[in-house]
């Protein structure tokens, strides 16, 4: 059941008890749903619906709930709550201070209501945390959720780049031991050796700590293939292959990375242990390669002395 | 240092941040000479992009002067006066290396924040959310520059702060809108909007060598920059702006027309950016009002410039554009390919965009600048900060 069905459910319940209370009569009716108790009560329902409905949005909602009244019923639904106690909001107010002033309140008290986002079964970020930086939360917001497929909770994850370099100068790139602890270091600390070996230590959300080693295992002009070794915490493979692309555009990079986590489902639990799914860690892992190879630098904002606090832009 | 920190939707306040630093080897730090408002900024303030972080700087058109270079910086040194398009380019990547420069593959540090709404991740852009990137703005007394030998230009002498000011990007974005339209002699080129990039793109057109330009707004005081500028002006609120395009082309319509509105301002004023940013998450009615009358307007296998930032709006008439072969050109400013035309064309006076500059703050009062920028205050065209 989404939230416009409670809330709508909820809206009929009330609008039956006014039929009931006025015992039928129409013009009876229409004066108590237009008095101004019950009207307040309604934009105040509409509004935390609303709201709720964009923070916490659910798969089967096939569209944002749709905002019809004016600023003046918002003003006035908001007078109403600060009689109760939720801080009340200037009257002439627009929409967009309205939310500023509700959306601490949502965010903050949607877990404990035990709302999730149901796509990742885990409270968003956007509502636990200090980052606001859940894809999906953004294509719900910008309204372009059918832009894209949902990221894939597969243990497998693929992705590929073209980078303007033959493949012996990326190959050499790629085993150089700072390679790896730089283009993973989003996902895990890699300490790599010489030999093609590689220490990797991946924290998770809740300070869980997860360790494995990894060899290189054969490789030739166009492939690295590793695995973990024994004792792994969570065993993987990955493959790199590379591939001329067409014309004068370079090599094309190819990363099929395998999780297998211990017990369940593989896929989610990898998302679940790292807070991060396979596929944007196999992405974002290829991203600052090119970037490496293509500039000699990776791009970054780590620390951004810019904000308050100290202003560190995890 | 003190800097313009966005603390949440509609609260702006000036606060003292730490000092940037160099991160990477083509860095260099940059102290803020003047930095400007832009209609694209609104969208953050109102709250329109979610991935804000409270205390983030805002501001992404400035200039200023280099005070501190990374080790691998050789084309820019420390004293250097320079202008910085607002978009983060490598200069090295197969985009940068064809002219692409706001689409550079390389320089965004939160690529996966990115990636699900647009398919691939574009360049770094200063000071607009962390979704493009999360780099700190220049409303500040310093900002750090990366890839600075691509994207630091050299002020030459005889073109004032004010000037190369907007050749940040206003200048760039509206000169772009008109290099798309492949100007031929004769074209008749319209163009919605005389804001900041509007403005720039109607000199640009003239400077590229349009017969004639149309500029349309409804504010007398911008309708009259644009008149100043040479353009013929209408107010789109007094006449029917089709209709009257016809008339002033003898019935052929415009060659081109560049939308520089978009939804930040929608062709009825900032002031109704509540309405916007309601109509924009809730609705999703009609907006882009421009957009729509400029494909009904452009001439048969004419060419559509839109440079409007545009970010939800899913129901436009594509069977006009298709049915009447119109070329669609579009992008964010690939400003490294244009700055240094622009410098020239600003040292000739050829180009005027200190012209935009009408209200000027310290950067103390800089919120005080975008609350009258954002409502239109006393004719606010752009208000300019100095730190």
């Amino acid at each position: 059941m989404t939230l416009e069905q409670i809330g709508g459910a909820a809206l009929m319940a009330l609008f039956i008890a006014a039929l009931i209370e006025t015992g039928l009569d129409r013009r009876k009716y229409l004066a108590l749903v237009g008095s101004a108790p019950v009207e307040s009560l309604r934009c105040c329902a509409m509004l935390l619906l609303e709201t709720l409905n964009r923070h916490f949005p659910t798969r089967t909602a096939s569209a944002p709930m749709q905002c019809q009244h004016s600023d003046e019923s918002y003003a006035a639904a908001a007078r109403t709550l600060g009689r109760v106690g939720i801080e009340a909001l200037p009257v002439s107010a627009g929409y967009a201070e309205h939310r500023s002033r509700w959306d601490p309140i949502l965010r903050r008290s949607g877990p404990a209501l035990g709302l999730r986002d149901r796509r990742d079964r885990r409270p968003t970020r956007y509502i636990t945390g200090p980052r606001l930086t859940k894809p999906s939360v953004i294509r719900k917001e910008l309204s372009m959720e059918t832009a894209s497929p949902e990221p894939s909770l597969d243990a497998a994850a693929r992705a590929s780049v073209t980078i303007g370099h033959s493949a012996d100068e990326l190959r050499a790139l790629w085993l150089r031991p700072e390679t790896q602890s730089r283009i993973w270091a989003d996902f895990a600390n890699v300490t790599a050796a010489d030999d093609g070996s590689a220490e990797w230590t991946a924290r998770g959300p809740a300070g869980g700590e997860y360790r494995w080693r990894t060899a290189v295992q054969d490789a030739d002009p166009t492939t690295v293939r590793w695995s973990s070794l024994d004792g792994a915490d969570i065993a993987n493979t990955g493959v790199l292959t590379f591939r001329p692309a067409p014309g004068d555009r370079g090599t094309e990079a190819h990363l099929d990375v395998r999780f297998d986590p211990p017990g369940g489902v593989v896929g989610e639990a990898v998302s679940k242990l790292f807070h991060i799914v396979p596929r944007e860690i196999v992405s974002k892992a290829l991203y600052r390669f090119r970037a490496l190879a293509t500039t000699g630098e990776i791009p970054t904002t780590d620390p951004q002395p810019a904000a308050r606090n100290g202003g560190t832009d995890k | 240092m003190r800097a313009l920190c966005w603390n949440g939707v509609n609260d702006l306040r000036v606060e003292t941040v730490d000092d940037p630093a160099i991160l990477n080897p083509k860095d260099v730090i940059l102290k803020v000479r003047l930095s400007t408002t832009c209609g694209s900024d609104l969208h953050l303030i109102d709250g329109l992009i979610p991935t804000m972080k409270a205390g983030d700087v805002l501001g992404h058109e400035f200039m200023g002067e280099i005070v501190d270079v990374g080790r691998e910086v050789t084309k820019v040194k420390r004293g250097d006066r320079v202008v910085v398009p607002s978009f983060i380019s490598c200069g090295q990547c197969w985009y940068c290396q064809h002219d692409l420069y706001s689409l550079c593959d390389t320089t965004h540090p939160k690529p996966e924040l990115q990636e699900p709404l647009l398919g691939y991740p574009t360049a770094g852009i200063y000071a607009y959310s962390h979704a493009f990137g999360g780099y700190a703005g220049a409303h500040a007394e310093y900002v750090r520059v990366p890839f600075a030998d691509t994207d630091c230009f050299v002020v030459p002498d005889g073109v004032a702060d004010e000037a190369a000011l907007f050749i940040s990007d206003a200048a760039p974005t509206g000169f772009m809108g008109a290099d798309f339209c492949n100007i031929q002699r004769g074209d008749v080129v319209a163009v919605w909007g005389c804001g900041g990039v509007g403005l720039m793109a109607q000199q640009g057109a003239m400077i590229l060598g349009a017969e004639r330009v149309i500029a349309i707004d409804r504010y007398p005081e911008r309708l009259a920059q644009a008149a100043a500028f040479g353009a013929i002006t209408l107010d789109y609120t007094q006449v029917d702006v089709v209709e009257a395009l016809k008339e002033l082309t003898g019935g052929r319509g415009p060659d081109s027309c560049i939308d520089a509105v978009g939804m930040e301002a929608g062709g009825t004023g900032l002031q109704h950016a509540y309405d916007r940013v309601k109509q924009a998450l809730y609705m999703e009615t009609d907006r882009g009002t421009a957009l729509r009358q400029a494909m009904l307007a452009v001439r048969k296998g004419g060419t559509l410039s839109i440079l409007g930032v545009y970010g939800v709006m899913d129901k436009f008439p594509l069977g006009m554009l298709m049915n009447k072969g119109v070329t669609v050109r579009t992008a964010q400013q690939h400003g490294q390919a244009y700055v240094p035309r622009l410098l020239e064309h600003a040292q000739r006076g050829e180009l005027t965009p200190a012209a935009l500059a009408t209200h000027r703050f310290s950067l103390e009062d800089s919120a005080k600048g975008y609350h009258m920028f954002k409502h239109k205050e006393d004719g606010c065209l752009r208000a300019v900060f100095a730190p």
